[in-house]
């Protein structure tokens, strides 16, 4: 099966609205309604859309989804990886283009954090580095690699908290000038 | 990147008549060593029933006091990696940090 190349480009703005995973999940089983196999179909359009090689969801957590059932677990484990491969998903295409809460986060592929913090170590080492077998090496940097990356985690959720916020404002002011 | 889930068990029961390791290095047949740098293993809680190298792994600390990166080669991909050569093994991540035998998401990189 092949994507549908727009609605691939849908999900990416849904997505710098600030549609979560589990909106953007919604918006796929509408399109596909009735597809025996929706979660092959939901983990490729992850793939296309965002770069997510592998999205681990079966079939009934999409059906779950897809009935308005929440998947909060996404936000903290999906979103912060889509961030990581925007620049592979959202290449910017005019001068004018206008901002969205993706423009003030930043997130780092996993590997590459940890590659970072142990080449630093290994540049200039703390004083007490030397104390340490290869084990602890290993343990202090994957330690402080997992807390760059779960503070770059929370960035970018307050970050989608701020515009889904925004939104609501919106919303209820729309509302009510239309009472 | 090559992605793929091999399912043990369905939701009902079921199992399948063919083994994960045979899934494995068919693949692993297919494309060769020399195409495949490194296999990654992403073990997460999101789909609960695709929690098997996860558990397994939780598991090896509640009996043992190995590594991380040792218990890794002892489940179902990182034995199956490890069979075929890949058995220089990085943790890139296991959260919460420190949390042995509860973690909710490892990222694993097994190298030649």
């Amino acid at each position: 099966m092949q994507t549908d190349p727009l609605l691939v480009l849908e999900l990416r703005s849904l997505f710098k609205a600030g549609a979560t995973p589990s909106a953007l999940i919604r918006v796929i089983a509408e399109r596909h309604s009735g597809e025996p196999a929706i979660d092959y179909i939901v983990r490729l359009y992850f793939r296309e859309a965002f770069l997510i090689p592998m999205l681990q969801i079966g079939k009934e957590v999409v059906e779950h989804i897809a009935q308005g059932g929440e998947a909060a677990v996404l936000n903290s484990r999906v979103v912060h990886r889509m961030v990581a491969a925007r620049s592979e998903w959202d290449k910017p295409t005019a001068l004018n283009e206008p901002t969205c809460w993706l423009d003030s986060v930043t997130a780092t592929d996993e590997s590459a954090i940890l590659r970072t913090v142990e080449s630093q170590n290994a540049a200039e080492p703390p004083a007490w580095w030397g104390s340490l077998d290869d084990e602890g090496r290993r343990f202090v940097s994957r330690t402080v690699a997992n807390a760059q990356s779960l503070y770059e985690r929370v960035q970018v959720l307050a970050a989608l908290a701020e515009q889904l916020q925004q939104k609501i404002h919106a919303a209820e002011v729309a509302h009510s000038q239309t009472e | 990147m090559l992605s793929f889930i091999v399912l043990a068990e369905l939701l009902d029961g079921t199992r399948g008549q063919v083994r994960g390791s045979e899934f494995f290095n068919a693949m692993m047949d297919h494309f060769g060593n020399d195409a495949v740098d490194v296999i990654e293993g992403q073990w997460e809680t999101i789909n609960p029933i695709w929690g098997t190298n996860l558990k397994a792994f939780n598991t090896i600390f509640v009996t043992t006091n190995v590594t991380e990166e040792a218990a890794a080669t002892r489940v179902p991909t990182g034995i199956y990696a490890t069979r075929r050569g890949y058995s220089n093994v990085t943790i890139v991540q296991a959260l919460p940090p420190g949390k042995r035998g509860s973690y909710t998401e490892v990222l694993v990189e097994f190298r030649k």
